[in-house]
């Protein structure tokens, strides 16, 4: 790949050690053009940014792929444009993350609207790569842009521009997002639990609730836990005194510490019962949960916990206890 | 530091039909300086039987031409 005039001006200015390695760079042979690469990776001289930036376009992947990685080290604002190129499906895999890589540390707010115009493309890795820089940047105006793809027919899309929207900053609500709660895949509907949690809508907490009783996935199930447990909404509290008895022990955690927020003696009943879970983690949160409930006919439980096989658990029993003032 | 008998049974193996002539990435990056070029075949070889599988050379390879064989109670 040979240089251009201006790129083949600049080689004169170069040290004569840099300039060997520089018209390497643009050898015939892909074994040379490699150890170019590596030479120049080594010497990290910020005059190379240029020719290193043309060897985003060599045809051997090796070498775009160490090309890549030394313009992220040197991190020099120049080489961002050059590396939006290389977020796509028609670079190998390898090079197309590593560019992505690169960018998360690179891009500021400035890159917003070139962003915006990459995100604007049929390529799907391309839109994928887009959304996961938009979070660096966090700016709502993205918002309009990444609405689309909420309704994308590719699964990775709806996930990642579902994840996106809480990392954009002032973001309180957006009811396209509530109906990805019925998403058909899995991955999505556990990512917008988490979205969810970080609006503030009233319609939101019956949504989390009602993911949170019937979602098949446990994984769902639980991130609706902690949703909850985000908002700390009384009106979920009835949810989750249910959830406390789970088939998955992460589900009975999670709601545990959610229902700490809303506590009422109602649920001290059930919330003792899991003094006695299979699982320590779950015994340690209904202790928690027991002493800041503050009742003194949750002591002879805490008592016995004190006994409990996990330190944790026999350390939050005695805790509880000290605030009942046993 | 001893030197090697066998440059099969050493930790640092290269792979000489990878291994690029010019380039000396592995030798640049040894902490321990135990790499070095053959200078009849141009390919890089462990000279001296030292490594504190540290792994630079096999990450900087541009080729993947070396692989690093980390003594089972290391791994």
């Amino acid at each position: 790949m040979k240089y251009n005039k201006s790129l083949q001006s600049e080689i004169d200015l170069l040290d004569e050690e840099v300039q060997e390695m520089v018209e390497m760079l643009s050898s015939d042979d892909e074994g040379d053009r490699l150890v170019a690469a590596v030479n120049l990776q080594q010497e990290c001289d910020e005059d190379t940014i240029p020719f290193l930036i043309h060897a985003l376009e060599d045809p051997s992947s090796s070498v775009q792929l160490i090309a890549v990685t030394t313009l992220w080290e040197m991190a020099n604002a120049k080489a961002v444009l050059p590396l939006l190129e290389c977020i796509n499906s028609k670079r190998d895999k390898k090079v197309s993350d590593e560019a992505c890589s690169a960018l998360k540390e690179l891009i500021n707010q400035d890159h917003l609207l070139k962003l915006l115009d990459y995100l604007e493309s049929d390529d799907e890795l391309q839109i994928i790569y887009v959304l996961i820089l938009l979070r660096k940047i966090h700016d709502v105006q993205a918002l309009p842009s990444i609405s689309p793809y909420l309704s994308s027919e590719n699964k990775n899309i709806r996930k990642e521009a579902v994840i996106t929207l809480r990392y954009l900053n002032q973001l309180t609500h957006f009811t396209p997002a509530n109906t990805l709660a019925d998403d058909p895949d899995q991955e999505v509907r556990k990512e917008t639990m988490l979205t969810l949690g970080n609006f503030r809508e009233g319609c939101i907490v019956p949504i989390l609730c009602n993911s949170l009783a019937n979602d098949e996935s446990w994984e769902v199930r639980r991130n609706a836990a902690i949703a909850l447990e985000m908002h700390g909404d009384n009106s979920s509290s009835k949810s989750l005194s249910s959830a406390i008895s789970d088939s998955h022990w992460q589900v009975r955690k999670f709601s545990m510490r959610a229902l700490t927020k809303v506590l009422s003696e109602e649920y001290l009943g059930e919330i003792v019962k899991l003094l006695c879970d299979d699982y320590s983690d779950v015994r340690k949160e209904a202790a928690i949960a027991l002493g800041l409930l503050g009742s003194k006919k949750a002591i002879p439980s805490l008592k016995q916990s004190l006994d409990d096989a996990d330190i944790e658990v026999r350390i939050q029993s005695q805790k509880a206890l000290e605030k009942l003032n046993v | 530091m001893a030197l090697t008998n066998n440059r099969v049974d050493v930790p640092v193996i290269v792979d000489e039909s990878k291994c690029l002539d010019k380039c000396k990435a592995c030798i640049e990056v040894c902490p321990l300086d135990v790499l070095v070029k053959n200078p009849d075949t141009g390919k890089a070889y462990m000279k001296y039987d030292e490594c504190w599988f540290c792994l630079p050379c096999e990450k900087e390879c541009p080729t993947g031409a070396i692989t690093v064989q980390i003594p089972f109670l290391l791994r």
